[in-house]
């Protein structure tokens, strides 16, 4: 199911659901008996654009925008995403290091954008398309 | 007796270095080991045999080409004396185990085109009786070899996927595909994925309709072991950042792949093939860090199997 892509808050229920499914019985068991504890942070921020932190700064929105990119269909689909975003060149780059994407300092933004797109949504459309092709 | 092919449809991808070396380690752990060389490049051949000696004893009679060819006054009807025992090898093995050869022959490439012909018919059931024949062409020839007398055949495959390359996935058990960690190598993986599958899918579909009970139209179901990545680069103790995106995808596409990688060295690998004995015996003492590698490698395929 491909995410609402705006929409933040129900990608981080799936990745808080994805969480809970992965603890051990061990550490349920520590949660039952109060030994451990998860906790939620609330963190006031100070502008409120649709994204309205330094995406750079923020490994969870950094994990969510890449989430939601791999979910994406095409190269249309990544365009329109992408330019929702309205992304700078540290966030760019913040994002090729999440992902281990070689970059330089000469890379434009058209080229980081490209470098993105290739890693995380052309490879898997290619592969795709080679085996649907034969 | 594990038969294995190792195939990609990218050349230059370090096939016949991974095979060579892989047999080789097996080999030394004790093993009894077949490899047969497929590739009219002849390069696993020329790893293992000196090609004046090659051109002059084993040429004209003894190479996989006889196996394969549809002329009489060529064609070898048993396998077992294609087998080669290469020297230096051997030597190097010191009687721990046996690593044997069956040698190509650079005219390989023109036996396809002989195959091709033996293809056909006049309805479906002879087309697909003739299909069974031709791609049973090698299984047959292994078949003839007892059980007992190899542990491992190695089947060193053309980079392409002509009606050799076949026989090889219909006589295997095992896919074994190296890649290097960049944009057409790995995405030769895909394509060799389907056309595995659609070998597969044909082969099996011909053997049911055939109606014989006959051992010859049993079906196949070759397992794809999993993708090792060769000459891979190393900076800081660790594959570079364009290797390693390379294997991620890879990895995210679903494939199984090895974690160990064979290095880039050519100082070592370019080499090895002239003195008849691979990287990973000739330098077990001095590059323990290279051997170490491959050993790994081989460590991996002997839990897959």
């Amino acid at each position: 199911m491909l995410y609402d892509l705006n929409n933040f808050y129900l990608i981080e229920i799936e990745r808080y659901i994805k969480f809970l499914k992965s603890l051990t019985p061990a550490q349920l068991a520590k949660l039952d008996i109060g030994d451990a504890q998860i906790s939620f942070i609330f963190d006031e921020i100070a502008c409120c654009d649709v994204f309205p932190v330094n995406h750079a700064d923020n490994n969870l929105v950094m994990e969510s925008i890449l989430e939601s990119i791999s979910q994406l269909e095409s190269k249309a689909e990544f365009d329109q995403y992408f330019k929702s975003l309205g992304l700078k060149r540290k966030d760019l780059e913040a994002l090729c290091r999440a992902k281990d994407i070689p970059y330089t300092k000469r890379d434009n933004m058209s080229a980081l954008k490209d470098k993105l797109y290739e890693r995380l949504v052309g490879f898997k459309l290619r592969s795709r398309a080679i085996q649907n092709d034969n | 007796m594990h038969i294995i092919s190792v195939i990609n449809y990218k050349g230059g991808v370090g096939k016949t270095t991974l095979t060579a070396n892989i047999a080789a380690e097996l080999a030394y752990r004790g093993h009894d080991v077949l490899m047969v060389d497929l590739d009219p490049q002849a390069s696993l051949t020329f790893s293992f045999i000196e090609p004046e000696w090659w051109r002059k004893e084993i040429a004209v009679n003894k190479t996989i080409k006889n196996w394969f060819s549809t002329k009489k006054r060529e064609r070898c009807k048993n396998f077992n004396q294609l087998i080669l025992s290469p020297e230096a090898v051997n030597d190097a093995l010191d009687g721990r185990g046996r690593l044997d050869l069956v040698s190509s022959h650079l005219d390989l490439i023109n036996v396809d085109l002989e195959l091709a012909t033996e293809l056909g018919g006049v309805d479906m059931k002879q087309i697909g009786e003739k299909f069974v024949k031709v791609h049973r062409r090698l299984k047959e020839g292994l078949d003839q070899i007892p059980d007992e007398a190899y542990d491992f055949v190695i089947i060193d495959c053309p980079p392409n996927f002509n009606i050799v390359t076949k026989c090889a996935i219909v006589a295997s058990q095992y896919v074994l595909i190296p890649a290097k960690a960049d944009y057409l190598s790995t995405m030769g993986i895909d394509y060799l994925k389907t056309s595995v599958q659609k070998l597969v899918k044909d082969y099996n579909d011909f053997c049911a309709k055939a109606d014989d009970d006959d051992d010859e139209f049993l079906p196949i179901n070759p397992e794809l072991l999993g993708v090792v990545f060769t000459m891979v680069q190393y900076y800081g103790g660790l594959p570079i950042n364009a290797c390693r995106q390379y294997i991620d995808q890879t990895r995210e596409l679903g494939n199984s792949v090895f974690d160990s990688y064979m290095r880039e060295n050519k100082t070592l690998y370019a080499d090895a093939p002239r003195s008849g004995v691979p990287v990973v015996l000739g330098f077990k003492r001095n590059r323990a860090d290279v051997v170490r590698e491959i050993e790994n490698i081989v460590d991996e395929l002997e839990v897959k199997l």
